[in-house]
């Protein structure tokens, strides 16, 4: 029995590969789809050949991409950039929760304030819970799922402050990132009391330079794919 | 009979521009518009509307903003502002010359062929 929903979406999972349409564009995409389907049905045919005739009139893949990137060259870096990034603060706020929580039922254990076996059990669980939600999110949004999610961030926030997102994200984001885990780091370690313990000045001086190293780097990496896909557009 | 692409590409501009000056619209009404008009010789392709017209609202030729269609899903509606009409007031001007300089044209080469074809006035 041919589903819609399902044709659809398969649909949208072809045009993951499509950089130069945001998800806004996709989104704008599907409802053209549909609104043909739902057209070409009524004319009598089933919903399934509609669907067909329907996806083959608005294009290939391919030839989608050329045209949206002819019309927009930065949209493919654009694209790229956004989700890195929101890849990157997904997973850190989605670990960090994680985190905590573990931390907590394994500190609760070690105070004895629970069974030691019951503490790890809830770890084990609650770890491997947080990573599984964590990697499925991911794994979803990388495949254009979550549209109407990404969508809202994107038409809200990243498509009316282009240039100030950009700077943003440059300056202030990736920095501030690094920052923040690293407090979380050090607060953790308080709070499991290791701070008691004598622990390796060596691999916290070794942390230190590995991230003032990396911000530089990082900054330096998305200057030149920012400037490089201006660069072409501008020609 | 469908038109070169290059006549499509060119005619893309004034054509999106002359609808939306009849009113707010979405692409898939301004495609559907296009087709009626023509009686189906500008058939676009879908994948080559789109990115027209957000080159015309990049250039701040239009707007657009999302809305709830009938079905209550979104859909992104496009207007025309001041800007776009008054490129569409030069587009027309220039579509209008060249197609009175042709029509003079043609309307010469038709009288060398027949007298009785030539425009009231003039001889061949």
């Amino acid at each position: 029995m041919f589903n819609l929903n399902e044709a659809v979406s398969i649909w949208r999972d072809s045009l993951k590969d499509a950089d130069a349409l945001s998800a806004l564009d996709v989104a704008e995409l599907e409802g053209h789809l549909r609104e043909e389907a739902a057209r070409v049905e009524a004319l009598g045919l089933t919903s399934e050949e509609a669907f067909v005739i329907a996806s083959r009139r608005i294009g290939s893949p391919h030839a989608l991409n050329i045209e949206y990137e002819k019309a927009d060259p930065s949209q493919a870096y654009r694209t790229r950039m956004y989700w890195i990034v929101l890849g990157m603060f997904g997973y850190w706020a989605l670990n960090s929760l994680t985190s905590t929580v573990t931390t907590s039922v394994f500190l609760l254990g070690s105070g004895g304030y629970l069974p030691l076996g019951t503490a790890w059990a809830v770890y084990l669980l609650v770890w491997g819970l947080g990573m599984t939600v964590t990697f499925r999110v991911l794994v979803l949004i990388s495949r254009g799922r979550l549209t109407s999610i990404t969508a809202a961030i994107q038409n809200r926030y990243l498509r009316k402050y282009k240039l100030l997102v950009d700077v943003l994200v440059l300056a202030v984001a990736v920095p501030l990132a690094q920052h923040a885990c690293r407090l979380l780091m050090t607060m953790s370690l308080y709070h499991s009391g290791l701070h008691n313990h004598q622990f390796d000045a060596n691999l916290v001086a070794f942390a230190a330079l590995v991230t003032t190293v990396a911000s530089p780097m990082a900054i330096g990496i998305l200057l030149y794919f920012l400037y490089s896909s201006r660069r072409v557009s501008a020609e | 009979m469908a038109l070169p692409k290059e006549l499509v590409a060119a005619s893309a501009t004034p054509l999106v521009l002359s609808i939306l000056a009849q009113g707010e619209s979405y692409g898939y009404a301004i495609i559907r518009r296009v087709r009626e008009l023509s009686g189906g010789e500008v058939e676009w392709t879908d994948g080559m509307l789109y990115p027209v017209l957000h080159r015309l609202e990049r250039s701040g030729l239009i707007e657009s903003r999302w809305g709830a269609s009938e079905t209550g899903r979104e859909r992104k509606y496009y207007r025309l502002r001041r800007e776009g009409k008054r490129v569409l007031a030069e587009e027309r001007r220039n579509w209008e010359m060249v197609n009175g300089v042709l029509g003079r044209l043609w309307e010469d080469s038709a009288c060398s062929i027949s007298t009785k074809l030539c425009p009231s006035g003039a001889t061949a």
